[in-house]
């Protein structure tokens, strides 16, 4: 059931913590509330009828690339005052950002509805399965998903190895 | 009361335009990668909501949804290596301290 109010905290949530995100001067706590952010827009489209994907927010955003996030914070600061930096604040930045928000504001308003669905029974996991896994489905593009990730994971381990003192890059 | 499809559109625009302006202005790497990822949790929130209000049986969003997850984490795993890679070199993770490509 798509309520208003759940709608209404779930969305200040995920927008104030994105706004925190963005303007607190401590690095690792930025890195939490991006934590808070993924796990809300989580709720959010567990909210939406989509658990699967809700529950796969979770484990990659809140999990796999939070801790990695945070891996990458210790890895290259050095000392607790290395964490507080400044704000950044940029005008040209908020120029761009404020035009993309109001052209796509104008775009959602204006243009016709695209809601052809009124009332919705959501699909079962059983359902969401055997669409991605047939032949005439989703089963394509899921290797090949697959094959990009594992190619991407293997050029991060060999980006990060111990480079030889002296000894060329490649 | 029930919640259309055009609030959760112009809520992942917010997200968006949020990640946009941190990708735009902020000097750390580490911050710019995680302001990307503000940007993919838009996406995906956006994707979802397409998928709730006009392709609910076949749940195509749903599997665009999927992937763009999986694309968005090989992209920040990347991402961050690159950080790691080139603080290796720099002893720093300022986007100003990589210049030695500028013309």
């Amino acid at each position: 059931m798509l309520n208003l109010t759940v709608f209404l905290v779930l969305s200040t949530i995920v927008i104030f913590s994105a706004i925190k995100m963005l303007s607190v001067r401590n690095v690792l706590h930025a890195t939490y509330w991006l934590l808070l952010t993924a796990i809300t827009a989580a709720g959010i489209i567990w909210f939406l009828g989509a658990e699967f994907i809700a529950i796969t927010q979770l484990l990659i955003y809140a999990g796999a690339v939070g801790i990695l996030t945070i891996f990458a914070l210790m890895v290259t600061v050095r000392t607790e005052g290395e964490l507080i930096r400044s704000r950044d604040l940029s005008l040209a930045a908020a120029i761009c950002a404020s035009a993309f928000f109001g052209l796509m504001a104008y775009a959602i308003t204006t243009s016709p509805s695209l809601m052809r669905v009124t009332e919705y029974d959501p699909p079962t996991f059983a359902e969401f399965g055997a669409t991605l896994f047939a032949l005439d489905g989703w089963v394509l593009p899921f290797e090949l998903v697959a094959l990009v990730l594992t190619v991407a994971l293997i050029a991060a381990v060999w980006w990060t190895r111990e480079v030889r003192k002296g000894g060329d890059e490649s | 009361m029930s919640v259309g499809l055009e609030a959760f559109m112009l809520l992942a625009a917010v997200l968006f335009a949020l990640g946009l302006y941190g990708a735009i202005s902020k000097k750390s790497t580490i911050q710019m990668l995680m302001s990307f990822e503000l940007m993919a949790i838009a996406i995906s929130i956006n994707l979802i909501a397409i998928n709730r209000w006009v392709t609910p049986r076949e749940m195509t969003g749903q599997y665009f949804a999927l992937f763009e997850m999986a694309l968005a984490a090989a992209e920040i795993a990347i991402g961050l290596t690159l950080i790691v890679a080139l603080y290796r070199r720099a002893q720093s993770e300022e986007v100003d301290d990589f210049t030695e490509l500028k013309g």
